[in-house]
């Protein structure tokens, strides 16, 4: 079984339309196919369409045009509540999802909508703060946490029903490197434990830090999708679209190292005579 | 003198059991720009501009002296025409109407003349680069816009200080070099800018000083250079990654150069000693 599930893609968009009900398109025709268990990076100004195409691979919006399969599935024969078994959304302004009175009755409350058996959901619960590093905050009202502790709880309560697809808008924002790096590190936990992760991102160097793809966004069409490597060699394209790629990769192409670096650690393997990962190109 | 001195500067909320800033001195010249970090940088800000001790309720002690005038004897009025805070949303500063709505609207509260007031519309909506686009609804602006309108509605109440807290975080990339160029520019002008932002590419061209604070104290105020180097093991504070590179080849390689706090920098340095090293 988990064969056949794994062979479906994760995200299939056909020909994928959105027009708002005022006649302006924000989709015009984008035809995309995210793997299950890939890690994907969503890039492009606001305005571009990035965010109105990931709130299509949950169901939150319906296309106008052309179809949207989430693990096969036609996104507009099934509701959001049921899509979100299977896909998750984390906001970009977390308060904009938490509205429980304690830490654990928020990351519970998804599993129970879902109906739950309440040891699964006691499993659950202990598996993602435990995952987000929430412990000791059991008890307290969401409002009196920080901003990074919120933002990590809105990802524990997504995470609590376990969904394959994870969706993530902006959730950098209001974090420190030390929050970040920690945030990294649980994404590529949750990625290497078979989850699909999708990021949407203004910031280049997380995403060079952590996806194995990028899409890029531009006027509501798809204008690159690629490694992080190859979509950052795009030069004239990332200009149309006012996009530019992290400082470290741009440094090593102005200091002639054989390939664009991703990472600061990347640069300074090139120093000890380790150009591999960058002669890929 | 410096146009803006803050003496011990100490603030107890309510509720809290130790103060949340705690003994912090600095001045800023004219024209001169400070990157805070750290701890307590929002509260910090309050203080510049006056709401501490004014509006938020707690227990200020030391001194906030703003070109010369104390902000605990001064009106908030009067305050407003020397420091400006532009907050971090820009949709909290954008309510009325239209763009000149907008920007007016501080100045009709401090009583400006009409005359006075259109001139003035005129020439910061060309500041920010607006210009020509006062009758526009601000909610049809793109969100670079927004902050670029709601610096210029601080602007025009023609304050010589500004306080940006945060302002690109609700901004895309575009957005974002929008601002932090308009910053640059005002900075040439003589605006002294105070700012806490975590986009370290953007803010190390444009910060002469760097402050950290920890537990309410400074812990670091240094040119940007020298604070990278002197934080460099701080978990929490971005670096701009060629800054990154160089303090991680520094100790191997027995760098001693100035370290690169810029892409240019970067290339100019660093490029060169790649090439050396390519060589053998």
């Amino acid at each position: 079984m988990a064969h056949s599930i794994d062979s479906t893609p994760a995200i299939e968009a056909a020909d994928l339309r959105f027009a708002y009900p005022s006649g302006v398109e924000a989709l015009r025709g984008v035809t995309v196919t995210i793997r299950s268990g890939e890690f994907v990076g969503v890039v492009g100004q606001n305005g571009s369409g990035k965010t109105t195409l990931v709130k299509h691979f949950n169901g939150l919006l319906k296309p106008t045009g052309g179809v949207v399969r989430l693990l096969g599935v036609d996104t507009r024969t099934k509701g959001v509540a049921e899509l979100a078994r299977s896909a998750g959304y984390v906001f970009q302004n977390p308060d904009h999802q938490i509205f429980c009175n304690t830490v654990r009755e928020e990351i519970a409350f998804g599993p129970r909508n879902l109906e739950m058996p309440a040891a699964e959901i006691e499993a659950s619960s202990r598996d993602v703060i435990e995952l987000l590093d929430l412990q000791g905050l059991e008890e307290r009202h969401p409002f009196r946490l920080s901003r990074g502790e919120r933002q990590r709880l809105a990802i524990a309560s997504l995470l609590a029903m376990r969904p394959r697809v994870l969706i993530l808008d902006e959730p950098t924002g209001g974090q420190d490197r030390q929050q970040i790096s920690r945030l990294l590190g649980t994404l590529r936990q949750l990625n290497a434990a078979g989850h699909t992760l999708i990021l949407v991102t203004h910031d280049m160097e997380l995403l060079a830090g952590c996806a194995s793809r990028t899409l890029v966004m531009f006027q509501g069409t798809l204008l690159l999708d690629g490694t992080p490597r190859e979509v950052f060699q795009e030069v004239e394209a990332l200009q149309r679209t006012a996009l530019t790629p992290p400082m470290i990769t741009r440094w090593s192409l102005g200091a002639g190292l054989p390939g664009p670096a991703l990472t600061v650690a990347e640069a300074v393997q090139a120093f000890d005579g380790h150009p591999s990962p960058l002669a890929q190109g | 003198m410096p146009i803006l001195s803050v003496r011990d500067l100490t603030f107890h909320y309510p509720s809290a059991s130790k103060p949340t800033l705690d003994g912090i001195s600095f001045d800023l010249d004219r024209g001169e720009c400070l990157a805070v970090f750290g701890s307590a940088k929002s509260t910090l800000c309050l203080s510049l501009v006056g709401a501490i001790p004014h509006l938020v309720p707690g227990r200020m002690q030391g001194e906030v002296v703003v070109e010369g005038v104390s902000t605990r004897s001064a009106r908030l009025a009067e305050l407003a025409t020397k420091i400006g805070m532009v907050l971090q949303d820009p949709e909290n500063a954008l309510f009325n109407l239209t763009l000149a709505a907008d920007v007016v609207f501080g100045m009709e509260n401090l009583g400006v003349p009409r005359e006075e007031m259109a001139a003035r519309l005129e020439t910061v909506l060309g500041l920010v680069g607006l210009q020509g686009l006062g009758g526009r609804m601000s909610q049809e602006l793109s969100g670079g816009q927004k902050q670029r309108a709601s610096v210029a509605a601080v602007l025009a109440m023609q304050p010589t200080i500004l306080i940006l807290d945060e302002p690109t975080r609700e901004l895309d990339p575009l957005g974002t070099e929008e601002v932090f160029g308009l910053l640059a520019r005002l900075k040439a002008r003589g605006t002294t800018i105070v700012i806490v932002e975590n986009d370290p590419d953007q803010v190390a061209p444009l910060a002469d000083r760097m402050l950290l604070l920890r537990e309410g104290k400074v812990a670091v105020l240094a040119p940007p250079r020298e604070f990278y180097a002197t934080v460099r093991d701080d978990p929490k504070i971005r670096f701009p990654q060629v800054t990154d590179l160089y303090l991680a080849l520094q100790q191997r390689l027995g760098l001693t150069g100035p370290v690169p706090i810029t892409l240019e920098e970067g290339i100019q340095s660093l490029g060169a000693l790649y090439r050396q090293h390519a060589r053998h």
